[in-house]
């Protein structure tokens, strides 16, 4: 349903269409017949149709472009009559005599169009002249298609460089001198809009001067063009800030709804001022230099000293868009310089953005675009811009968010060249690029952090020298440790492990097939990691651990020079230094993790014959497992381990080996719960026997053992019986049964027929006791271990001889 | 009464934002080319003189904002058009999928008298980029398109390098000349010709 | 995760296949999640013990299951000292009554058969770092369980190549239980 407002205007249009066709009509008759006295009076009546005060901007435009469509062909008309020898200047002098401003002044341009391309006046005159008569019509709406017009048949004939209309007294600079001073009439015309008011100028002035009495305006001063009765005086005057507010007050701008049709209507005309810096931009003359200089600073100045919200905000998304990626970086200082003097309630984030978005698009579209941004600083000035927040008045929860996006925006164009790159090292060559983390907020630091890292993954680049892992982690630095700041504010615990995680993997990457280089590395990686504080250090601490293993490996091969001077690397060296990064983790507290990186240094140290170093580990590990580890189940792993390394350490000699040995199956028995204890036990008996070393097989300690954690067994049942009237499983005995067997297999002497079948009828009438729980598994366990003993005896030869004797 | 013969020539190019109307409307008009990327605000023309069959038109051709929000006051300089020029980028696959949306929108908004034989001419834009390596859109596809459109003629350009746009242009005007969008006869009423028609017009005496 | 805990994850194809890795992480902490995830999107039927530097406590140390006519015992085998030492390893096998035991810790591939059955030690997936094993090549295996009849591939990453291998294992009685 069309309003009543909106019937009107297309009644109004209507009729504004009809009368400027009915002298359109009579126009082109008078063309036809070369009539030029008619021509200019039939046009000039066409023309007083876009007089009209009833239509909006929409309707206006129609009204506009069919005035437009029929001044081409009277200007056609007027190049026809020059070539016919009328004089062009007494033309452009006839138009003059046309009633009304308007249509003088419509007709005027379009004389002035041919008057250029005549060439019998240099182009800056004659458009130096048309900008300023326009000057006549100060009604915004109307002033602003006259001076569009202008532009449009002007367009074609600014003295640019390379075009005909160029000359000695026509250059470049006359061209950018007339679009400016039309960009900025316009802009007056479009921002006063937003003030224009609803009732007559008298009436205006009275209530006005009312008004000011009761309000000081010191700047006012003695000059008092209020009492200029002049209608269009009137208009310019309200221009003026200091009075805007006046205005406001007297309250002479109508009800509200005005105002939001107002801002309508600005909204629909903007185009017509932007347009002007598109035909800037469009201008081959203007380099570098002189945007710089001279075309940017004039906007930036229309641009702030309007005080026009909308104007502000439309205006730079125009500069943003319509000059060259190129130009915005370097100018990137008096663009975000601009910024903060803008009216607060522009939405500056927004602008920002659509300038990160250009920026980005532009990085990431070519590699040698790169070295560009970072001669300019290009990423520490936008972060800047944006963390400084002086930018940004929104103070609610939503200036967070734009905050996140802002970051993104950041993170997005200093990927691009990662991304571009495939190749995190050619981007580490950039000197500045690290300078540049510098001057990121913490939050983008760590986001940039994780996306490098995770270039480096995709891309499995080899960073391989220390200079390079020293860049890199300074670079990476607000995920290794805790930048200066950052209150350990909430921070997500899953984001925080995947970020460690990273780290972790990071590490593992770095490789250098050089031991020497390899040590260097691994050098810088422990003092940057060993900053990190106690939530990072149980995830970097073991990447770092294992390459070090990974070393000592590598270099065990090799014969260790005994002439190598104080500095080579040797595993003692590596050694030492995973002595001093296992210990870091005592911070933490993480004793079991610590623990389990000793007895692997321990192994390794075995390998390398280094037995004090080796001993040194279990000590550690010893000493952790007596002060540390509490825990009845961490007791259980650790303890196991400890029994696992130490069997297979041989580096040992009998003293050393003899107290490790002691102190393990002492824990062993004191472990909490008696199952594991028994089985501990049983563990321990492996430590004195081992195969592939003929004086390392202790029968009878292994038999001790063995004997020990029968009793343990026992101790086990009875206690199950008394508290809770049953024996418990005989699984514990039936897992000893097997030990026995294997260690029968093996050829401990200690270990006799009828120690094995003790036991096997010890767990036979134990199952068969009624107080017994029954137990499918341990059922089943002893019918597989019988099962396994008729099997051996069925093996014949030396095995089934062996076997023979036991009876199942 | 002579009508008057129609020596102007009205085009206009639409197109997604970037996919380089600007760029082929300087190379044909001014034979220039700048690779940096600057937007278009509202809508502007440029006019060349082309010769055709021993005639000089002047063909005014209307540049657009590909970008919406640059499109503030409407499209009333669509009225009037002979011929209209939809461009896609053939890197783009967005851009051609838009020439739908394009011309429906032009067929609505300019209700040519003719609409089903209204002329449009279609160029696919930036082949010279990347050699040819990251074109998304076959020229099989386009020609499938155009073909569908009631065979709409099409080239496939580079602004850049000035390839196919001296032609393209051509067929537009030769396009736009054929199409022969009339000037709606105009018969005045019977009013007496001296009595202005100021009365239409009110407000302020600028 | 780490020093791995033993995963097995089963799928039905024509006979029934089951997926074995070992150790999917290079000794990175905390990384159970991501990996947990992806073994999902495999195969939704996911086995998985504790291995010694898992701070998960609630992963059993060791898991049995069914798979069609063989019963399949879970140990990561870091408790059972010596480690990789079969006999002990046997030991295991019977506590636990299975048909094939599978197991970790090592890093190193083994498949051994003996008259209770198989064990397979499926190496590590990653090739990560282990005192026991020098030059470990990152190997898993895929069990293919058809009837009576066991297959094993082994597929190993040496030099860059992936090698495939296999063993055939056969149950000589159905229910010896």
């Amino acid at each position: 349903m069309i309003s009543d407002v909106a019937q009107d205007e297309e009644k109004w249009l209507a009729a504004g269409i009809a009368g400027l066709q009915q002298n359109a009509f009579y126009m082109h008759r008078a063309l036809d017949s070369n009539n030029l006295r008619d021509a200019l009076k039939y046009s000039a009546q066409m023309l007083s149709e876009l007089r009209t005060s009833k239509l909006s901007p929409h309707k206006y435009y129609e009204l506009y472009m069919r005035a437009f469509d029929e001044l081409r062909k009277l200007e056609m008309f007027f190049k026809e009559e020059a070539r016919r020898g009328c004089s062009i200047i007494d033309l452009y002098e006839l138009v003059q005599h046309a009633g009304n401003i308007l249509p003088r002044l419509y007709l005027l341009c379009t004389v002035g169009s041919v008057y250029i391309k005549s060439k019998e006046a240099p182009a800056k005159d004659v458009l130096k002249d048309l900008v300023e008569m326009c000057r006549g019509i100060q009604h915004p709406l109307r002033g602003l298609f006259l001076r569009s017009y202008l532009s449009q048949v002007s367009r074609d004939k600014l003295p640019d460089i390379g075009s005909e209309y160029e000359g000695d007294a026509d250059t470049v600079t006359d061209a950018v001198e007339f679009v400016l001073q039309n960009f900025t009439e316009m802009n007056k015309l479009w921002v006063r809009m937003q003030h224009q008011l609803q009732y007559h100028p008298i009436f205006i002035l009275t209530r006005l001067a009312l008004c000011l009495e009761n309000v000081h305006f010191a700047s006012l001063g003695s000059c008092l063009p209020l009492w200029c009765y002049s209608a269009c005086e009137s208009f310019i005057l309200l221009a003026d800030p200091v009075l805007r507010l006046a205005i406001g007050l007297s309250g002479l701008q109508g009800p509200a709804r005005d105002k939001e049709k107002r801002e309508k209507e600005r909204s629909e005309l903007r185009d017509l001022v932007g347009k002007n810096l598109h035909v800037l931009s469009q201008i081959e003359g203007i380099d570098l230099d002189m945007y710089k200089d001279g075309v940017l600073p004039r906007v930036l100045e229309q641009v702030v000293n309007c005080k026009d919200e909308l104007a502000q905000f439309y205006l730079m998304d125009c500069i943003i868009q319509v000059f060259p990626d190129e130009y915005h970086l370097q100018t990137l200082d008096v663009l975000l310089g601009a910024c903060p003097l803008l009216e607060p309630s522009v939405d500056i984030k927004t602008v920002l953005s659509q300038l990160m978005e250009r920026l980005s698009n532009y990085a990431a579209s070519s590699t040698e675009v790169l070295p560009e941004f970072l001669q300019v600083e290009a990423f520490s000035k936008l972060s800047n811009a944006i963390g400084k927040g002086s930018c940004v008045k929104k103070l609610s929860g939503k200036g967070k968010i734009t905050d996140s996006k802002a970051t993104k925006q950041i993170v997005a164009l200093l990927s691009a060249p990662l991304e571009k790159y495939n190749d995190i090292v050619t981007a580490l060559k950039l000197s500045n690029y690290p300078h540049v983390m510098e001057y990121l907020d913490n939050e983008t630091n760590k986001v940039m952090s994780t996306v490098i890292i995770q270039s480096i993954m995709k891309n499995k680049t080899c960073i391989s020298t220390s200079d390079k892992v020293e860049a890199l982690f300074e670079l990476v630095k607000g995920l290794v440790k805790d930048l200066d700041g950052t209150l350990h504010d909430e921070i997500d615990e899953d984001d925080f492990k995947e970020e460690q995680n990273s780290v972790s993997r990071l590490i593992q990457m770095l490789y250098n097939e050089d031991p020497v280089e390899m040590f260097k590395v691994i050098c810088t990686v422990k003092k940057h990691i060993l900053t990190g504080g106690p939530k990072r250090l149980p995830f970097t601490v073991p990447p770092l651990v294992f390459s070090c293993l990974k070393l000592v490996r590598q270099l065990q091969g090799q014969e260790e020079n005994p002439f190598g001077d104080e500095t080579s690397t040797t595993p003692k060296k590596i050694f030492q230094l995973l002595n001093q990064t296992i210990e870091a983790l005592s911070i933490v507290p993480a004793p079991e993790l610590s623990l389990q990186l000793y007895l692997q240094c321990a192994e390794a140290a075995n390998d390398c014959d280094l037995e004090p170093v080796a001993y040194e580990f279990f000590t550690q590990a010893y000493i952790l497992y007596e002060e540390e580890i509490s825990d009845s189940k961490a007791q259980v792993t650790a303890i196991h381990l400890i029994i696992g390394t130490l069997q297979r350490m041989h580096v040992f000699g009998v003293e050393n080996r003899d107290t490790l040995t002691h102190k393990a199956t002492g824990y062993s028995a004191k472990l909490l719960k008696k199952p594991d204890q028994c089985r501990a036990v049983y563990a321990c008996s492996h430590l004195f026997w081992v195969d592939d070393q003929e004086n390392m097989k202790d029968g009878e300690r292994v038999l001790l053992c063995l004997k020990r954690a029968l009793r343990i067994a026992n101790a086990a049942q009875q206690m199950t019986n008394a508290t809770r009237g049953s024996t418990g499983s005989v699984t514990l005995f039936v897992e000893i049964l097997n030990k026995y067997l294997y260690f029968f297999e093996k050829g401990n002497p200690q270990i006799t027929i009828s120690t094995i079948q003790g036991l096997i009828e010890l767990i036979t009438t134990e199952m068969q006791s009624d107080s017994t729980t029954p137990d499918p598994a341990a059922d089943a366990f002893f019918a597989s271990t019988l099962r396994y003993i008729q099997f051996q005896k069925q093996k014949g030869g030396a095995v089934g001889e062996k076997y023979e004797p036991i009876k199942v | 009464m002579p009508s008057r013969r129609r020596t102007l020539l009205k085009v206009i190019i639409l197109g997604d934002s970037g996919v380089g109307k600007t760029s082929l409307m300087n190379q044909y008009v001014n034979r220039k080319f700048s690779n940096q990327y600057k937007a278009t605000i509202g809508a502007d023309f440029l006019t060349k003189e082309v010769q055709f069959e021993d005639r000089l038109f002047t063909l005014q051709i209307w540049d657009t904002a590909g970008q919406e929000r640059f499109q503030s006051l409407g499209v009333a300089f669509y009225r009037g058009a002979d011929c209209c020029v939809l461009v896609y980028d053939v890197n783009s696959m967005k851009s051609f999928d838009n020439l739908n949306n394009w011309r429906e929108e032009f067929l609505i908004q300019a209700s040519p008298s003719d609409p089903e034989n209204f002329p449009f001419v279609v160029l696919g834009n930036k082949i010279d980029v990347d050699s040819g390596n990251s074109r998304v859109v076959s020229e099989k596809k386009a020609r499938a398109w155009c073909a569908s459109k009631g065979n709409i003629p099409y080239f496939e350009t580079s602004a850049k390098e000035g390839i196919n746009v001296e032609e393209a242009f051509q067929c537009i005007a030769k396009n736009a000349l054929k199409s022969g969008e009339e000037e709606e006869i105009y018969l005045p009423d019977t009013i007496d010709v001296a009595s202005s028609s100021q009365q239409r017009s009110t407000g302020c005496e600028c | 995760m780490s020093c791995g805990s033993s995963r097995v994850a089963t799928w039905n194809f024509s006979g029934c296949f089951v997926l074995l890795v070992d150790s999917l992480s290079m000794h990175a902490v905390h990384k159970h999640r991501e990996v947990h995830d992806y073994l999902k999107t495999l195969c939704p039927d996911l086995h998985i013990t504790r291995g010694e530097y898992d701070e998960e406590m609630r992963y059993p140390e060791t898991k049995t299951l069914t798979i069609g006519q063989f019963k399949l015992g879970l140990c990561h085998g870091h408790q059972v000292i010596p480690w990789g030492d079969l006999d002990s390893l046997a030991m295991l096998q019977r506590q636990l009554d299975v048909d094939i035991l599978v197991t970790g810790h090592t890093h190193q591939f083994t498949a051994y058969k003996h008259e209770g059955g198989v064990v397979i030690n499926p190496g590590s997936a990653t090739g990560a770092y282990s005192s026991i094993t020098y030059d470990v090549n990152p190997s898993f295996v895929l069990m293919d369980i058809d009837g009576l009849r066991v297959v094993v591939y082994v597929y190993e990453l040496i030099d860059g190549e992936v090698k495939v291998d296999k063993i055939d294992f056969k149950k000589t009685t159905t229910a010896s239980h």
